[in-house]
């Protein structure tokens, strides 16, 4: 899988783009330990105030300060490894928890695990962004807001809870379509000869479904990140960000929205006043960066699809390959994710697809 | 088809359960953690009572010296309707986009709607803040060098209808265009496509009669995770355009049994749509559809 992964284009760049960004966000913390650049004030000939913090790209390369006077470029270079670095992390979370949960529900106890899983699916119809918010924001925000800016817990313990959130959040459900993946696989004919000639539950999952169900865990992992990365925008939106957000007075004495960890979440937050002012085009860059990111995530996915077809897809007719494309269609999360189409009567004798 | 039936008002019962089981966990998480069962049950209970007596539900706001206790309804229909319009005109106009859009799509070669495809699949996931924040910087731009106001970029009291529905139907309509794309490529290569060519009739005919008809099946295995995506965009375009719709309500009031009150209004009539399209789709082509 590795070896096809490397020679396809579209891997590399959205590869180098996340790379890129994580590499100079640990380079920045371990050379030069975060150190934030502060712009000055910009004086005219007669020593008075002529202009003052944010200012545009040009005349604070090279993209601009903030409202804090910190320089933009700096500022989103060290919040970077905490956008994609957590947004892996979570996305990994999921899919590795998930992946036990489904196989592990499946095999040992597939009626009762069927049966903790369904009401979950209620998840899908909640705004995943508005719940999140609602069990993050006293520990994000709520919390230093009622005691003058001082957090209850420390700034990992609260990184630690979002990480938590951010996975639990979206648990079920991507451990329900491994299960249903999982139950498709049982009910192929090798599996079946497999059992017939002694293999234990164990030797099924290591020998048969691991090899059909890793590229597809692969799959589910690259496009949780980009699900990830999407609530993130949406949490920072709402003043949330890993690590959380202060209200600071800035360099005006308002009160301002000041993000302790630059996550790009949370700059799309503190940043999105800049909309109503001079330069509005500073609001513009958080937004496009994880625009980028995901459009980066994306590239790799697409990669990450054609190998896997070319895998699995080998021995498929054309119109079967059509229909896995149309499975995968739904970036979404909990699409049916199966070999075969999803019209498939025997896969949903529970009406659960 | 009795089949059907069962499965489909039995997942309706434990989704409309799970919705109230997890509309009370945001309470666990009120001004501190409160991990414990009491808090859980509290906000159960009271869930359950305000659904059973929704015409009294009340939210309570405190002033300096007292709790007071307001009415929900009926100021609550104003902002529930408002937003549930918004919705739905967002979810049939990308519906119809995404029609047409395939229609016009799959006339041309192979390679062309190929490369359609691989476009597609880049521009579905382009955030809605994205789309939101650039349309603000445009309207807001247009503003400062010309003094013309396209749109009002704040809505607040005065409840606009056309900005939001056209921004909500951007990222649907193009998730719709590439399932409904891919769905129809997919049944291109049925026999019974063959068969109809082979009788003579119209290219057109097949597409729009036949093979729609068919792709509505693959279409409703796909129809919750776009109704997720509009939701979800349905709150930040609220919550951005400062618009008095459902999303400010619960922020405002926020209350674990108006919140599953809320989200059980969008579920019930999304999930009936759903399954009615189910059953339609059966009713059509006689195969079974996974929901």
């Amino acid at each position: 899988m590795v070896r096809q992964l490397v020679r396809k284009p579209l891997f590399w760049i959205g590869f180098f783009y996340i790379f890129l960004w994580l590499a100079g966000s640990f380079a920045y913390l371990w050379i030069w330990h975060n150190h934030i650049p502060i712009a000055d004030l910009t004086l005219n000939t007669q020593h008075r105030i002529a202009a003052r913090p944010p200012y545009p790209p040009q005349q604070f390369p090279p993209l601009g300060a903030d409202d804090f006077a910190q320089s933009i470029f700096i500022v989103v270079l060290i919040g970077a490894k905490f956008t994609l670095g957590f947004a892996i992390l979570i996305a990994w979370l999921r899919v590795v928890l998930a992946a036990i949960i489904g196989v592990a529900f499946r095999l040992w106890i597939p009626k009762i695990g069927r049966i903790v899983l369904a009401p979950f699916e209620s998840l899908s119809y909640f705004p995943i962004a508005l719940l999140a918010y609602f069990i993050l924001q006293w520990v994000l925000f709520q919390d230093a807001r009622m005691h003058e800016n001082h957090f209850s817990y420390g700034f990992w313990a609260r990184t630690w809870i979002t990480v938590a959130v951010l996975t639990l959040i979206a648990l079920p459900n991507t451990a329900q379509t491994l299960y249903n993946e999982t139950d498709h696989l049982l009910q192929k004919e090798f599996i079946e000869s497999a059992k017939v000639l002694g293999g234990g539950r164990w030797h099924l999952v290591r020998k048969h479904l691991q090899p059909y169900l890793f590229p597809r865990l692969v799959l589910v992992f690259v496009r949780e990140i980009v699900q990830v990365l999407l609530l993130m925008a949406h949490l920072g939106l709402f003043n949330l960000a890993i690590g959380g957000i202060l209200m600071k007075d800035n360099m005006f004495s308002h009160e301002a929205p000041y993000s302790l960890s630059n996550d790009w979440g949370g700059l799309i937050g503190a940043y999105w006043h800049f909309l109503w002012t001079t330069y509005p085009y500073l609001a513009l860059i958080p937004i496009v960066l994880v625009t980028l990111a995901i459009l980066s995530v994306k590239a790799v996915l697409l990669a990450v699809q054609q190998v896997v077809e070319q895998d699995v897809g080998g021995g498929l007719s054309k119109s079967a390959k059509y229909k896995q494309r149309t499975a995968d269609a739904t970036a979404v999360g909990n699409g049916p994710l199966s070999f075969e189409p999803v019209t498939d009567p025997d896969r949903q004798a529970y009406g659960m697809g | 088809m009795k089949n059907t039936w069962i499965a489909l008002i039995l997942k309706f019962l434990v989704c409309f359960l799970g919705i109230i089981f997890v509309s009370a966990v945001p309470s666990l998480f009120a001004n501190g953690f409160h991990l414990n069962w009491p808090t859980y049950w509290r906000a159960l209970t009271q869930i359950v009572h305000s659904l059973l007596h929704a015409p009294d539900m009340v939210y309570t706001k405190n002033e300096v010296t007292r709790t007071l206790a307001y009415n929900v309804f009926p100021e609550y229909w104003g902002y529930y309707g408002y937003s549930f319009t918004i919705f739905i005109s967002a979810l049939v106009a990308s519906f119809v986009v995404g029609l047409l859009l395939t229609y016009a799509t799959v006339m041309r070669s192979k390679k062309t709607v190929n490369v359609i495809v691989s476009i597609l699949s880049f521009l579905e996931s382009i955030p809605d803040l994205l789309i939101i924040a650039v349309f603000d910087f445009v309207v807001i731009a247009i503003y400062n060098q010309t003094g013309v106001l396209l749109f009002n970029v704040a809505g607040a009291f005065e409840r606009t209808y056309f900005v939001p529905i056209v921004i909500l139907t951007i990222l649907p309509s193009i998730l719709f265009f590439r399932i409904l794309l891919l769905a129809v490529l997919e049944e291109e290569n049925e026999l019974y496509v063959d068969l109809a060519r082979a009788k003579g009739l119209k290219r057109s005919r097949i597409v729009l009669v036949h093979v729609y008809r068919n792709a509505l099946i693959t279409l409703c295995t796909h129809l919750k995770p776009i109704f997720s995506v509009l939701l979800s965009n349905l709150v930040i375009v609220e919550y951005v355009f400062n618009i008095f719709g459902i999303t400010r309500y619960i922020l405002d009031h926020p209350q674990p049994d108006i919140f599953a009150l809320s989200i059980l209004l969008f579920f019930i009539p999304v999930y009936v749509l759903m399954a009615g399209l189910r059953l339609y789709a059966e009713h059509l082509t006689g195969k079974k559809v996974a929901v």
